[in-house]
């Protein structure tokens, strides 16, 4: 079958589940109508989509860390110390990194021996060799919804384990799992594999159980926004395509306060105008925002300053959600103590900002990144779906060959890889090279200008080695 | 413009990190060096097969997990096994785990015999004047 972005039928759907339920013994114990009832036997109050629709009614922005420990234990206590002692809204369970690449039986090995000795193996909730009922018993301890996290080529058995298992969202998507997860796997083989995810989720809809779906797009890496917003509305799209209706628009801030803010109003906007655009008038969408990975600085308290900087921007742009960084993130995989510090201090200055309102969504900063982010991305997404016949997943698949869909730093070997960001001399980010991007003048003009800007007060043209300061300058102790 | 050299570059082991690579291979083919690159989680193997494949000039070898020194084992060898005696090594990144002096971690690497060792954050132009060094002014040098 060509891929596009048409509904699976209900026959082709029920086969490829057939498929990926016998992958793992668990998989047997997957009964839809079992999980329906379940979900509805559990409180609104623990449904992701539900609980952070409310809080867009009530302009409230929530908090949401991710983390996930292997033995249900383990993942139990942790999930419970971010709920008792982090104070956190939203919970979440990361998947393991060997769950994640399909390779239970490791995952299986490294579970027994987290169990035997009590010490955590694994970087995460191995769900698959867990299975529904152990993930229940997870979900039944808590009271706060919880979402499954990470990023995946292939994560249909995880999906059927973790949404039976009383999950109600996720965290991840075809192209963000494409570009920084795979090596040499096809993007169409990826958004497949996302068709069936969002078409799983689709079926719990139609049964009356909301799922939240948070989009990734891409990782930026100094990127212009453009660069992860058309990533992201592609994942809508293709989300939209097979029955989503709650997804949430993640916003990945890199410190520059203009162009962050103008980035959350045009995922949000441009979303939501494309859904539309393309015939699908009732999916609700919801803003997250969080700092990307990179270099953090070691030392806590300085943490602390980015940790407070990026909730600042989160709630000035009025998201619904809020993720953050963790104070020990730089040393090791954070621990609970680490995280729940963390998101005390994001919830002290969360508290202190959001009910004041501050509405700067009209400073002419902001308006200037928002003008030239909305040329791009409607540049970006008219030539996809242009060669695309007004299919996306076709116009995707098609733009990647060409470079009309890049990422600088991607793992992939079928990505272009030439475009590139660099900062101005406000510590935005520009393209420094645009690749394949089919850009007007007038865009191109406007970057080649602001980054004429920094070279004026640095003295030299940028290079190469400036780009890599960029990307060391936070650990470094400062935006630029 | 004819090529300086031709590079075979890439991630050895199971290691993800690409940043650093790929940023470098920006520089060098802009500078007029010719890139053949293997992206991530490459074995010995795969950076010799590439390597006789287009007639490398060196290979250059990015690791920031820690693992570097075991994977590069007997790598000299197997390249010059291969006929691959006049190719160069090159590695950089975050070579080893614990904490040791930069010239223990160097030397460590000179002996695997790589050519040179890139200390962690070695910025690309660098690496472009040492590979411009050995490739280019070497050459103006025998062909004058």
């Amino acid at each position: 079958m060509e891929i596009s972005n048409r509904k699976w039928s209900d026959d082709f759907f029920q086969k490829e589940r057939e498929e990926v339920l016998s992958q793992w013994s668990t998989g047997a114990d997957v009964d839809l109508d079992d999980a329906v009832a379940y979900h509805k036997s559990l409180p609104d109050s623990q449904n992701a989509a539900l609980k952070t629709l409310k809080a867009r009614e009530e302009g409230k922005t929530l908090l949401c860390p991710s983390l996930g420990s292997d033995t249900v234990e383990n993942h139990k206590s942790l999930l419970l110390h971010m709920q008792n002692e982090a104070g956190v809204d939203i919970l979440t369970s990361y998947i393991d990194s060997l769950t994640r690449n399909c390779r239970f039986e490791m995952a299986s090995q490294g579970l027994m021996k987290a169990e035997a000795t009590g010490r955590p193996v694994l970087n995460g909730f191995p769900f698959v060799v867990h299975g529904v009922q152990k993930t229940r018993e997870v979900m039944n301890a808590v009271d706060l919804p919880s979402m499954l996290f990470g990023p995946t080529p292939d994560a249909r058995l995880t999906h059927e384990i973790g949404l039976a298992g009383g999950h109600t969202g996720y965290s991840g998507g075809p192209m963000i799992s494409f570009w920084n997860y795979t090596k040499n796997v096809p993007v169409e083989s990826v958004i497949h594999n996302f068709q069936y995810i969002n078409r799983l989720m689709g079926t719990y809809e139609e049964q009356g159980v909301p799922i939240l779906y948070a989009v990734s797009g891409a990782m930026p890496s100094v990127s212009p926004p453009s660069l992860m917003i058309v990533p992201e509305i592609i994942e809508v799209l293709i989300a939209a395509g097979q029955g989503v209706k709650h997804i949430q628009l993640n916003n990945w801030l890199q410190g520059h306060v203009a162009q962050d803010l103008a980035y959350i109003q045009v995922l949000k906007e441009k979303a939501d105008y494309y859904l539309k655009e393309c015939g699908f008038d009732d999916v609700e969408t919801i803003t997250y925002s969080v700092s990307p990975t990179g270099r953090f600085p070691v030392e806590a308290d300085q943490v602390y300053a980015l940790i407070s900087h990026f909730t600042m921007i989160g709630v000035m742009g009025g998201v619904q959600v809020c993720g953050s960084r963790t104070i020990d993130e730089a040393l090791h995989i954070p621990t609970k103590e680490g995280s729940a510090h963390s998101f005390r201090n994001a919830r002290m200055f969360l508290n202190m900002l959001q009910p004041q309102k501050f509405d700067i969504s009209g400073h002419s900063e902001i308006q200037q990144e928002k003008q030239i982010m909305e040329l791009e991305v409607d540049c970006l997404m008219k030539k996809i779906l242009e060669i695309g016949g007004g299919d996306i997943v076709k116009g995707t698949v098609k733009a990647v060959k060409l470079g009309i869909l890049d990422q600088p730093y991607s793992t992939s070997q079928l990505v272009k890889g030439e475009v590139l960001g660099v900062k101005d001399e406000k510590g935005a980010a520009r393209y420094f090279d645009m690749g394949q991007l089919p850009f007007s003048r007038e865009i191109k003009d406007f970057h080649r200008e602001k980054i004429e800007a920094r070279e004026k007060i640095l003295g030299e043209k940028v290079s190469y080695d400036t780009i890599i300061q960029d990307m060391t300058a936070i650990s470094a102790g400062s935006i630029l | 413009m004819d090529s300086k050299a031709v590079l075979v570059t890439g991630v050895i082991g199971e290691d993800v990190h690409v940043t650093g690579i790929r940023i470098l291979e920006h520089a060098l083919r802009k500078d007029g060096f010719t890139v053949h690159s293997l992206g991530i989680h490459n074995s010995q193997e795969d950076f010799i097969s590439k390597a006789a494949e287009v007639k490398a000039d060196a290979i250059l070898i990015s690791s920031l997990a820690g693992h570097a020194e075991m994977l590069v084992q007997g790598f000299r060898e197997k390249c010059d096994k291969a006929g691959l005696k006049q190719t160069e090594l090159y590695i950089g990144g975050q070579l080893v785990i614990h904490a040791e002096e930069w010239e223990a971690t160097e030397k460590r690497f000179l002996d695997l015999g790589f050519t040179a060792v890139a200390v962690p954050f070695n910025p690309p132009g660098n690496v472009l004047a040492e590979l411009n060094e050995r490739f280019c002014d070497s050459r103006k040098k025998t062909t004058a």
